[in-house]
């Protein structure tokens, strides 16, 4: 039926079928057309293969692995998909459900903030008969969604799915909070990026399906329309951050205590990012009662015009886009006040710890054995049993002090592990020591070893924290055990560092 | 390693069997009949009551268990400490002899996982012999026999091994401490802790803790640890414990490193890279001293000295070593070569964070939260929520808050352990397990530092701040008291403080 119905719909004098039968069967058919035929002629399998980075021993990739997902044609060539599906990927291939060939596509854009991705296939005529989607434009509470997914002959299935929560949530796959629903549908959902739909137009993509609670977690039609909106541009331009942390603000005797009355709207913020725009705009212990125009409650949330009543991060970074200006009205020591912040793009490598929630392999500097490199979150959460058994000190810079360099650009630089070598003999225990200085000089980041051992021809002197005496390498014998070092230990590059 | 009142396993049966067919084994010759050491041989009932660190006022459920231990003369009988640690009530008994004695702890050494006990009556004595000490270390594959009454039976128990490993290991029972041990791979089971293990009849060593997830690694308390313990106790009637050197140092075995400590190619040497500020070389050794020699044994450049014709660590002189004793170093500081003397203490150091046992635990309730001293007793309490952020912080102190700085001006760290929940502190549970910092602005040095800063509202609030959190908690003053008084009784408290002056802590 589908087949004939495009057919049709796009012959012209070679038609065969009366005019008259023509005009009923389009007439008929044009609902179940919108739902059934568009929307499904949007959906191609994604197939990923990925190498994470060995965390330890940089230079090393770990077994590639594979994954699998959906992704939705959302024009020529360009696919839309969920961001965590194609991290890490060393080769993406789309394919039709149900068809064998398979297609290489390209990661055009990914957010990892937004968990969005979008892959653009060289030759859109490799893929015939596809048809863009829609994005639905409103979600609503109680709607009735339908989620499809494919069997592997091409069969699709299909589900109801109810909407039974909006709201900003974080993501599975990244340390951000986005807009997001849930749908409770009985239908067993395997892969990343099932497409689910509001008639023909595609209202989200499933990130993740319980199916113990037979709910799935989606990442919703604004959040992809946005990230569209933004990959769109000549630079692709993130979406804002707040730049802040703040708690709800619900116990009276706090609230007396910060100013404000005991029942009443408002939030309290905790902190602010230095390197962001509410830095010094914003101060501990402000009560924040109404952001952009919305008054914000005393637990965060706003009344948002198209969801209802969010959490404020969706008015912060939903709403508005990098460059704006929003006013601000808070009571900071009993006395109200507004100010105004210029929102700014949120730029993970601002921080002291960066997460890494794309995966990137990290840089690092091989050097007379000892492995340098800057401390990330993924790096902490490498091990067996992750943060939880990484070296305490690390995972106290990390857990408090993550958003807070002092500097710009400053980094945690540590000394990962020891190669053993005859060079570092005596040495080869240190492993997770942060490391302040390099031949005497005080470093920031890897940037700044980099530099001191290029000026200096290597590392004569690395200094440890809380070490009482530097650990000290023979220069004369550099040259030949970095050579010596890169053979055993199988090392391609005794140095990965990126651009800035 | 007491065996608990039930948990019977297939492992402990096959010990029963060997237990019954303990008076036809022939002991090693010239060896002491097992007949004669079965009158040296106690078995220890414990009756366990332990502080509860998440509700400091009152004691965890009763507990079971028993023990082993032996007669080593005057009476005394030498087990573990873990097996008479937190105990209400201690029985010894004798194998054979229905009767059970009533006994208390004399000496305990947690830092050694030693103690000795000693029965009330007379009466338990009779006909009881003391065990005789052997004079040497066993070594490797040397037979060992481990007397005791481990579980899967009532009576005297013997199994048998091989010394498997003489090695530096950690003493569970204290959580930070590290001595020689002997592994054997002879049976050791709960109940067996405590007692005697044996070369040709002479005792090498107490039996004292195993590795669970293991085969046949039991692990001996062996002889230098014994002989410590007991001659510090026969000094002067208190058991002071081991001292603490206080010394992080590095091999210098790295030419380059000897280079930059302008050491000369031939010596040997370890160097300071940090002092603990409450070990006894604090103020004597400097960091960058490179150590040369100790007790005038020269101290190789992999830290290692001779000793015995044994070559261990050169700690193992400090390990030697009794409270009020000298260690003599020679060592190179700024290009010249020195001798120190460092006097042996054990300084009262309040962050090296030992498990504390048969302490009441020093607490502050104000507005059902309850404040207590950082423990490792309270940190065992809260393994279960390590995802915590704050709990990741308490880890983190309690193993570099003396190496970080962290300690100055403190002698303890004050944590919101708990929070019994009321109207005063209903939004409050977030801050559970935060390290303070101040109370309406005054910094805590320690838990009784509470009291005074409670007593000096800010504007009529109490602002408690805490380490990493910006946010602070924040008590109505003027309804903390009432609300104390509910607490106490709808908690069943006896009392809202408990805290010891500071010299006895």
């Amino acid at each position: 039926m589908e087949i004939f119905v495009n057919s049709c719909s796009h012959s012209h004098a070679g038609c065969l079928v009366p005019l008259a039968a023509l005009a009923l069967l389009l007439l008929n058919t044009a609902p179940v057309r919108a739902a059934n035929g568009g929307a499904r002629n949007a959906v191609l399998d994604v197939l990923v293969t990925y190498q994470t980075c060995d965390e330890r021993l940089p230079w090393r990739l770990n077994p590639p692995q594979n994954r699998a997902g959906y992704g939705l044609v959302v024009g020529p060539g360009r696919i839309l998909t969920t961001e965590d599906l194609v991290r890490q990927a060393t080769l993406v291939e789309v394919r039709r459900p149900g068809r064998a060939s398979k297609f290489t596509a390209l990661v055009a854009n990914a957010d990892p903030q937004l968990n969005a991705a979008l892959l653009a296939v060289r030759d859109p005529a490799l893929l015939p008969h596809l048809e863009s989607v829609e994005l639905a434009t409103n979600l609503d509470r109680g709607a009735v969604t339908r989620i499809v997914q494919y069997e592997d002959s091409g069969a699709p299935q299909e589900g109801a799915g109810r909407i039974v929560e909006l709201s900003v949530e974080a993501l599975p796959s990244a340390p951000s909070a986005v807009l997001t629903f849930r749908v409770l549908s009985d239908l067993r959902v395997l892969n990343t990026g099932a497409p689910i739909f509001i008639g023909s137009r595609l209202a989200g993509l499933m990130m993740r399906y319980d199916a113990q609670r037979q709910s799935g977690f989606v990442l919703p039609a604004p959040v992809l329309a946005r990230f569209l909106q933004a990959a769109a541009a000549p630079v692709y331009r993130a979406p804002p951050y707040a730049g802040f942390s703040w708690i709800a603000l619900v116990d009276p005797v706090l609230r007396r205590y910060l100013g404000v009355p005991e029942t009443g709207d408002g939030i309290q913020i905790v902190q602010t990012v230095p390197t962001s725009s509410a830095a010094g705009v914003l101060l501990p212990n402000d009560v924040v009662t109404r952001w952009d125009g919305f008054a914000v409650d005393n637990q965060g949330f706003y009344l948002d015009p198209d969801y209802g009543r969010l959490r404020l991060n969706h008015a912060i970074s939903g709403r508005r886009h990098a460059g704006d200006s929003v006013a601000v009205e808070l009571v900071r020591g009993g006395q109200p006040r507004t100010v105004s912040i210029t929102l700014k793009p949120y730029n993970e490598a601002d921080a002291l710890t960066p997460e890494n929630t794309a995966g990137a392999p990290p840089d690092y500097l091989v050097e007379g054995g000892f492995v340098l490199r800057e401390l990330t979150g993924s790096y902490l959460r490498s091990g067996e049993h992750g943060l939880a058994n990484a070296n305490p000190r690390l995972a106290h810079i990390y857990l408090t002090r993550a958003t807070q360099p002092e500097h710009p650009g400053d980094r945690v630089v540590i000394l990962s592990s020891v190669l053993p070598d005859p060079i570092n003999i005596g040495y080869q225990e240190f492993r997770d020591d942060v490391v302040t200085a390099v031949n005497g000089e005080p470093v920031r980041n890897l940037r700044d070893v980099v530099r001191c051992v290029d000026r200096d021809g290597g590392i004569t002197r690395l200094t440890l924290y809380s070490v009482g005496v530097d650990l000290a390498l023979d220069p004369a014998l550099r040259a030949a055990a970095n050579a010596r070092i890169a053979s055993t230990y199988r090392i391609p590059e005794l140095r990965r560092i990126s651009a800035p | 390693m007491i065996s608990p009142p039930h948990g019977v396993r297939p492992i402990s049966l096959a010990v029963a069997v060997l237990g019954l067919a303990l008076t036809v084994f022939t002991p090693a010759a010239g060896a002491v009949s097992v007949d004669r050491l079965r009158a040296s041989v106690v078995k220890i009932y414990v009756t366990v009551q332990r502080y509860d660190y998440s509700q400091p006022w009152q004691a965890t459920p009763l507990g079971s268990g028993n023990g082993s231990g032996f007669l080593i003369g005057k009476r005394r009988i030498l087990t573990n400490a873990h097996v008479v640690s937190d105990t209400a009530f201690i029985e010894v008994q004798r194998d054979g002899d229905p009767r059970r004695f009533p006994a208390h702890v004399a000496f305990i050494g947690h830092d050694c996982d030693l103690a000795i006990v000693v029965a009330d009556d007379p009466a338990f004595y009779e006909g009881t012999r003391e065990i005789v000490f052997n004079d040497k270390l066993p070594r490797l594959n040397d037979e060992l026999m481990c007397l005791g009454f481990p579980m899967g039976g009532v009576r005297l128990s013997l199994t048998r091994g091989v010394v498997s490993r003489i090695d530096n290991g950690s003493y569970v029972h204290s959580g930070v401490d590290s001595h020689l041990v002997v592994q054997t791979d002879a049976a050791i089971n709960p109940g067996n802790s405590g007692g005697p293990v044996l070369l040709d009849g002479r005792v090498v060593g107490v039996a004292f803790q195993g590795l669970s997830s293991s085969q046949n690694i039991g692990y001996i308390i062996p002889l230098p640890v014994i002989d410590h313990f007991l001659r510090d106790v026969e000094n002067d009637g208190l058991y002071n414990g081991y001292p603490e050197l206080g010394v992080v140092s590095l091999d210098t075995r790295n030419p380059a490193l000897r280079r930059l400590l302008g050491l000369p190619a031939a010596s040997g040497g370890a160097v300071v890279t940090w002092l603990d500020p409450f070990g006894a070389a604090h103020g004597l050794l400097q960091r960058g001293d490179v150590l040369l020699r100790v007790n005038g044994r020269e101290i190789a450049r992999d830290s290692s000295i001779v000793m015995d014709g044994n070559t261990v660590e050169y700690t193992e002189q400090i390990e030697r070593g009794q409270w009020g004793d000298q260690v003599v170093f020679d060592l190179s500081r700024s290009g010249g070569v020195q001798r120190i003397a460092v006097p042996l203490r054990n300084p009262k150091d309040p962050f090296s964070l030992r498990m504390r046992y048969d302490e009441a635990p020093e607490y502050v309730i104000a507005g059902g939260l309850v404040f207590t001293p950082l423990t490792r007793n309270l940190l065992a309490t809260m393994g279960g929520d390590i995802s915590k952020r704050a709990v990741h912080n308490l880890f983190y102190v309690s193993q570099f808050a003396k190496l970080d700085g962290m300690y100055e001006g403190r002698s303890q760290f004050v944590v919101l352990a708990n929070r019994l929940p009321h109207p005063v502190n209903t939004y409050d549970e977030s801050f559970r397990y935060g390290l303070v910092d101040t109370v309406n602005g005054r910094r805590l040095g320690a838990l009784r530092d509470l009291p005074e800063a409670l007593a000096h509202p800010t504007n009529g609030f109490h602002v408690i701040t805490f380490d990493g959190m910006e946010n602070p908690l924040v008590l109505d003053a003027g309804l903390i008291g009432d609300a104390d008084a509910q607490i106490k009784r709808r908690y069943e408290i006896p009392a809202l403080t408990r805290l010891r002056k500071a010299d006895t802590e």
